[in-house]
């Protein structure tokens, strides 16, 4: 038990200490395929401007909540070069659900596809949903884990403070 | 774990973290996952994950490391996991050490590390990638131990995995992609050293897989069309005599209309044929040859999160399936969304017992799933009406859904003048509901309930002469008490979960869980006295008569870190992730800790 809990606190150290550096962190780039079939790379996104990455799933209720206002936010900062790329986490025992989902709801941003959750492991995306702010110069400039009503107004003030000019 | 590789594995976190802090040019990015549990009753793990990405350049080195003494589910680890080295260079890539892929939909290769239910198909090898002038290919090398959970073989528990297999595996596929069109090639081997019991001579058993296949893909403005096929031989190798042949089919189109989608899945795998009692079917010791652990395809029932609704998952049967599902999703009213699901499978074909309870099968393979009882069909409606109301402050969702399951045949015997047919019968009725209100200043109030009728138990069927002697269900859920001598029937049992939360975003949340059951069927082998103290004193509010309570608190440390508590019970049951399923024992009168940390 007392190894158990220095180990959290040596964790919650190196943690920290990186966390302090995570404004200086470089996204990778990826490419991922999209519903519609094409392949997009993040940083040719970047070069319109910041970008919210969001992994999410079908089967994740919380994520979805949280879609409802990622549409807003694409749809109000498209024209300051900010975009909201959705990647999907379901593997190819769910795949068939996801174009169904977003066209039923009419979403506009772009979702792609990431059935062996490689992207997601690049970014530590452990918990669903995650969402990742990215400048435009590929520096994550925030994270969230998880999603609850309300947390809508935090992630607008991030993506606010970033496209500001 | 020996001195020397503690001192590999110390010496290996050491220096990722000093390179990774020396060289500005090394980007070093991680996530940790603590967890911890303990109960009066017993059952405590300590787990720690730590995944760690350092790039530079072209290369990018992954490493998973796991201390846990013991974890939640699984062996004992202590050091690291998994390790992987990719490099990229233009078109080229390659990755050296633990290899997670997927080809097309999964009929020949879907790799997953799903930790909820212990289940790891990585391959430790080489992977090799060509993405040139739309074409992608890929080669893939490397051997693989995997673990799982047999009742048939010594030393089954439900904590960890206790029965091992090896294998070797070499494959390789192609893709050719023009703007909507896709076509892939498959081929896939492995040399199998299969293990069987202790008590048989030999006790391993050499298997050669191979799996060929293809698919086609084609994206219109209006539909969408994926196909797969492919074709298993499994053959003994030495001194093995043994043969086995099968085929996997896997479709898919999805068409618009408006607002309006419809997608339908079809499948057929007839990768093996086992008999369909419950000994058989799912012996993968005894039995060879079946379908690769590699292989996990596309199913053609729904994944459901809400807790009632996934512990009546159709355990989904990757070596004889037959089946189809069919979506429409559309708008609903005051701005709904409305989704319909109807899935419907079963065996491929009808199997007929013998006087001495062999079986053979009755028909050829069918096309279309069977509706009688004797080709184990599945069926589920489901019914989800999802949307806003007061201004956006409130979402809904509300649903409904109806499963029956047949899950084992015991006997199915036609004689001259009789028939006797004896089943495993599952039929639920549930209404899972959620409901999320926003509050001012970020405060939210989140409440879940879930209701279900459940009939669990055997149907007895026997006819003479055409006069039917019986026909009806023994429920699980009937009771004989041998002081009394009285025998209670209990046609079905009466589940409810019932959660009421309130949060503030982005920090905190917590929530009261209740998840209730009419008649207690699950086996806890720490049930000494589970009733917690929490408990105690929620008792003198309500009654908690086979109510498992648990009271869970979430804390956003800051946005890299984020704390879970929960103390109380949580029921036991059937866990599914993905379509694959394992029975979880319930965790009583005791605290999980969850720790979550980017970095």
């Amino acid at each position: 038990m007392k190894k158990y809990f220095a180990g959290i606190v040596y964790i919650l150290a190196i943690s920290s200490l990186f966390a302090s550096n995570a404004n200086v962190e470089k996204a990778p780039d990826f490419k991922v395929k999209l519903l519609s079939g094409d392949r997009i790379s993040l940083y040719e996104l970047l070069e319109e401007g910041p970008v919210l990455l969001d992994f999410w799933a079908t089967w994740c209720g919380p994520c979805k909540k949280a879609m409802t206002h990622q549409e807003y936010f694409h749809k109000a900062y498209q024209d300051s070069g900010f975009n909201v790329l959705t990647i999907n986490q379901d593997s190819p025992k769910s795949l068939s659900k996801v174009k169904g989902y977003i066209r039923s709801k009419n979403y506009s941003f772009k979702v792609g596809i990431d059935p062996n959750q490689q992207i997601s492991k690049i970014f530590n995306a452990v918990l669903l949903p995650t969402m990742i702010l990215i400048d435009k110069d590929g520096t994550i400039a925030w994270r969230h884990q998880g999603f609850i009503p309300g947390d809508e107004v935090a992630i607008e003030d991030h993506i606010k403070a970033l496209i500001r000019p | 774990m020996t001195f020397a590789q503690r001192t590999f594995n110390l010496t290996s976190f050491s220096f990722i973290l000093f390179t990774s802090n020396l060289f500005g040019q090394i980007q070093f990015s991680g996530s940790s996952q603590l967890k911890y549990g303990e109960s009066k009753t017993g059952f405590t793990y300590s787990e720690s994950l730590i995944n760690t990405h350092i790039r530079l350049d072209k290369f990018t080195v992954w490493t998973q490391f796991e201390f846990s003494q013991p974890p939640e589910l699984g062996f004992y680890q202590d050091g690291l996991r998994k390790i992987r080295l990719d490099y990229t260079k233009g078109p080229i890539s390659l990755k050296f050490g633990d290899i997670y892929e997927i080809w097309g939909r999964g009929l020949i290769l879907n790799q997953v590390d799903d930790q909820s239910i212990d289940f790891d198909n990585g391959i430790r090898g080489l992977y090799f990638s060509l993405d040139k002038n739309n074409i992608q290919w890929n080669l893939l090398t490397g051997y693989s131990t995997l673990w799982k959970s047999a009742p048939t073989y010594p030393g089954y528990n439900n904590y960890s995995h206790n029965y091992e297999t090896n294998h070797s595996v070499l494959g390789t596929n192609i893709d050719w992609i023009r703007e909507s069109f896709e076509l892939g090639f498959s081929y896939l081997q492995s040399r199998e050293k299969h293990t069987l019991p202790s008590w048989n001579f030999p006790d391993t058993v050499h298997v050669a897989h191979r799996i060929l296949g293809g698919r086609i893909a084609y994206t219109a403005p209006n539909f969408d069309i994926f196909m797969e096929y492919a074709d298993k031989q499994s053959t003994g190798y030495n001194e093995l005599d043994f043969s086995r042949k099968g085929s996997g089919f896997y479709a898919n189109i999805t068409s618009y209309f408006q607002d309006w989608t419809l997608s339908a899945d079809y499948i057929r795998y007839r990768f093996a044929h086992l008999s369909p009692d419950a000994f058989s079917r799912w012996d993968f010791v005894n039995n060879y040859g079946l379908v690769l652990d590699f292989q996990q395809p596309a199913i053609s029932n729904l994944l459901h999160s809400t807790p009632l609704l996934g512990r009546i998952s159709h355990q989904f049967d990757f070596n004889n399936n037959l089946g189809y599902q069919l979506d429409l999703t559309g708008p609903g009213l005051f701005g709904s969304t409305l989704f319909l699901h109807y899935a419907a499978s079963s065996r491929t074909h009808i199997w007929e017992s013998t006087v001495d309870y062999s079986w053979f099968k009755k028909n050829n393979d069918s096309w279309l799933p069977f509706e009688s009882a004797e080709g184990l069909p599945y069926r589920e409606r489901y019914i989800e009406v999802d949307g806003y109301a007061f201004n956006d402050k409130l979402h809904y969702i509300i649903a409904a859904s109806k499963t029956t399951d047949i899950t084992d045949i015991f006997q199915n015997l036609y004689l001259e003048e009789n028939h006797t047919f004896q089943y495993k019968y599952q039929e639920a009725i549930t209404f899972p509901t959620s409901f999320s209100l926003s509050l001012s200043n970020g405060m939210n109030i989140d409440i879940k309930w879930e209701y279900q009728e459940l009939l669990r138990g055997t149907w007895s069927y026997s006819d003479s002469l055409g006069i039917v002697k019986y026909d009806s269900l023994k429920s699980d859920f009937d009771s004989f008490n041998y002081e009394t001598g009285v025998y209670t029937k209990r046609p079905k049992q009466v589940n409810h979960f019932f959660s009421i939360g309130l949060g503030k975003a982005p920090t905190w949340s917590v929530a009261l869980l209740f998840d209730r059951v009419s008649y207690d069927d699950t086996f806890d082998p720490y049930a000494i006295n589970t009733e917690t103290s929490f408990e105690k004193f929620l008792e003198q509010f309500i009654s908690l008569e086979n109510t498992w309570a648990a009271i869970e608190l979430v804390y956003n440390i800051n946005s890299n870190q984020r704390l879970s508590l929960m103390y109380g019970s949580q029921k036991g049951g059937l866990l599914c992730s993905n379509g694959v399923c394992r029975i979880i024992e319930p965790f009583s009168d005791g605290f999980k800790l969850e720790l979550t940390s980017l970095f």
